[in-house]
């Protein structure tokens, strides 16, 4: 009975706490500029997370360790020393994109203008972690969260063309603006791939107190717990294909976007598109802060757990808090949020061989994993993300250049 | 048969099961004949930084008197302070609140987050 | 492992190089008047849209204020853009002169602070027959290589 309430929680907070800015703002653009074309990559995307989330949680169930945990002890400090940093760094960019997120998401609401909001949702989101436990954080924000699809339920009020939107799901090639299409492909995948998102759920795991009888929880809540939140990047793409692509309007800014369910829903449309950027974004600035701070815990074996008071987790606080006040301080300094947060998932392209490849090596652990390590079908899966990781890493910074 | 792997970069937990850091160094004891004999287990970021190098090191010499709340550059655990080796952790007979171990713990405690209200002080 | 890195990096900065240098090859004054009509057609879409919103109470006031700017300076810059194309064409001479006119319609916020309802229905007219203008300009630029 736990059991199953364990997956039904874990399926809402995946649904709930999936999507995020990088997700709305890659998914939107797709489906201005290309239609259906580039359903295919977030069907790629997907598959790949579902895979490392997979691995990610069956991991921690059977060892009991978080990946950061683990890529030390395993591997070495040397070894971890890299993807560290770059993980730091992946994930205070985010940090502050979703935060952009928020405070976009409020001055649609009142009017009031972006920056004025940075500071004050800043505190609120340290609150919100000082002060309450991991349940209540993780619940209640995914369960809000789930507003989100109204983005699915939006596309479905345009009518789209089934025969068309199902040719979407298979690659193919742009008749215009080829560049800005596989910089659009890396980035969709790049924003469903984010480092944060498979860390977080190891370390959620760990928190959870999930063990080896959880393995098939684990299964279920990444298959369709991921599944499910990948819908709502895809009726956000077949929504903006709906409403901007016959217009040739190009969502160039996050103010275009706002305006895609305004003709599904006549009243509520602008105030459920702010509502659900901006309960997207609170969710994950959450759990990329919590993901940092787990993360540099584990990396020099501090105590770690957010339920903790913060008086006995003095270090682990503070890594948070200055999390947020990073997150704070980019987001001052002026830059656009939407080019800041095609940046951020272009990096997280970039970097997927730096921050998986590692993990991945210990997934073949017999040694660790004895009889849950990866059979031949997930390693063939793993090869392959293996390989495409480099090959989106190789392409996705001139493609950042050039298509954007 | 204890190697090397076995103690690098593990987890340290103290007598009362708090964590206590990662192994960041081991000091070998070489002997005539015999594998060599575990002297210390080594904490802190200096002694991190010379696995990358003496230049890397002698740069985070620097970094620590400049910056560090620590009393020295590496705290040093006898290997006798050991208690048990563990699949995932080691278990010291020491107490991480009283030791070096806990040196920017207790800092942070004082003069960051115990000044921050609602941070659980009794 | 520091090896293999630099070696991607090297082949990415490479790669980079290249399609730079093959894309700013590629942009001739047609292609590049065709992106800066097509780019200024979608602003007064967007602008036309929220119009249409804001006249049926589906979004605020302060919204249609921020987008209204937005769109403007997307059309100066479109304007200024179309300044750098060769002056010797007359269709050239037509999208510059129908740039700039739509960057001035747009900038709708006094009339919104105003309130000036008729006054904004009126440039509601003025931004489709420009929408209309231009997507004729477009049709007649011809993108053969």
């Amino acid at each position: 009975m736990k059991k199953a309430l364990q997956l039904a929680l874990g399926i809402v907070t995946s649904v709930g706490g999936f999507f995020d800015i990088g997700n709305l703002v890659t998914a939107a653009q797709a489906g201005a500029r290309f239609r259906f074309q580039l359903l295919w990559a977030l069907l790629l995307g997907t598959f790949l997370v579902i895979f490392l989330v997979e691995m990610a949680g069956r991991f921690a169930a059977v060892t009991g360790k978080a990946i950061p945990e683990a890529v030390r002890e395993h591997l070495g400090f040397r070894v971890w020393l890299g993807p560290f940093v770059v993980l730091v760094l992946l994930h205070v960019l985010t940090i502050a994109v979703e935060l952009g997120g928020i405070c976009f998401a409020l001055q649609l609401l009142s009017g009031v203008h972006f920056a004025l909001w940075v500071v004050p949702v800043g505190v609120l989101v340290w609150l919100m972690i000082w002060r309450t436990t991991f349940d209540a954080v993780e619940y209640s924000v995914a369960i809000i969260g789930m507003i989100t699809l109204a983005f699915v339920v939006g596309a479905m009020r345009h009518h789209p063309p089934a025969g068309e939107v199902m040719a979407g799901l298979l690659p193919s090639r742009p008749d215009h603006d080829t560049a800005n299409y596989w910089f659009l492909a890396v980035s969709i995948v790049g924003a469903l791939i984010a480092p944060y998102l498979f860390y977080f759920y190891s370390s959620g795991a760990i928190e959870d107190e999930w063990d080896r009888t959880y393995v098939w929880v684990n299964r279920g809540v990444a298959v369709i717990g991921m599944g499910f939140g990948a819908a709502i990047s895809a009726g956000l793409l077949v929504a903006a294909a709906m409403v901007f692509a016959p217009l040739g309007i190009r969502v160039e800014s996050l103010n275009e976007a706002a305006l895609v369910l305004t003709n599904a829903f006549p009243f509520w449309g602008f105030a459920l598109f702010a509502v659900s950027l901006g309960v997207a974004c609170l969710g994950a600035m959450l759990e990329v802060t919590l993901s940092l701070a787990y993360t540099t815990a584990q990396t020099f074996g501090w105590r770690w757990g957010e339920s903790e008071a913060p008086h006995r987790n003095a270090r682990f606080a503070t890594v948070y808090t200055l999390a947020i006040v990073a997150g704070c301080a980019i987001m001052l300094t002026g830059l656009d949020p939407m080019k800041l947060t095609m940046v951020t998932m272009a990096l997280n392209a970039a970097m997927l061989p730096v921050v998986a490849i590692p993990f991945l090596l210990l997934m073949n652990n017999g040694h660790l994993l004895r009889e849950h390590a990866n059979g031949v079908l997930s390693n063939v899966v793993v090869g392959i993300t293996v390989l495409l990781s480099i090959v989106l890493s190789v392409v996705s910074i001139p493609l950042l250049v050039v298509g954007s | 048969m204890l190697l090397i792997r076995d103690l690098l970069d593990r987890q340290l937990i103290d007598r009362d099961g708090e964590p206590m850091g990662r192994v960041d160094a081991v000091v070998l004891e070489p002997r005539e004949g015999a594998p060599p004999r575990v002297v210390e287990m080594q904490l802190g970021f200096v002694p991190l930084a010379r696995r990358f190098g003496p230049r890397v090191a002698s740069w985070a010499e620097r970094l620590h008197r400049r910056w560090s709340v620590r009393r020295s550059a590496r705290y040093s655990i006898p290997w006798s302070d050991v208690l048990e080796v563990h699949e995932h952790h080691i278990q010291v007979r020491l107490s991480a609140a009283e030791s070096p171990a806990h040196d920017w713990e207790r800092w942070l405690r004082r003069h960051v987050i115990g000044r921050l209200p609602g941070s659980g002080k009794a | 492992m520091r090896a293999q890195s630099s070696r991607v990096l090297a082949r990415s900065v490479l790669v980079a190089g290249s399609l730079a240098l093959a894309t700013s090859c590629r942009s001739s004054p047609a292609q590049h008047l065709a992106e800066t009509l097509d780019e200024a057609a979608g602003q007064l879409a967007v602008l036309d849209m929220g119009l249409a919103a804001w006249f049926g109470n589906r979004v605020p006031t302060a919204f249609l204020e921020r987008l209204a700017d937005e769109t403007t300076s997307k059309l100066e810059q479109a304007a200024s853009s179309a300044t750098a194309l060769p002056s010797d064409s007359a269709l050239s001479d037509s999208a510059r002169r129908t740039l700039a006119h739509a960057a001035t319609a747009a900038s709708l916020a006094p009339l919104v602070r105003s309130a000036d309802t008729s006054g904004i229905r009126a440039r509601a007219a003025q931004l489709s027959a420009l929408r209309f203008t231009i997507g004729a300009l477009r049709s007649r630029v011809s993108l053969e290589p």
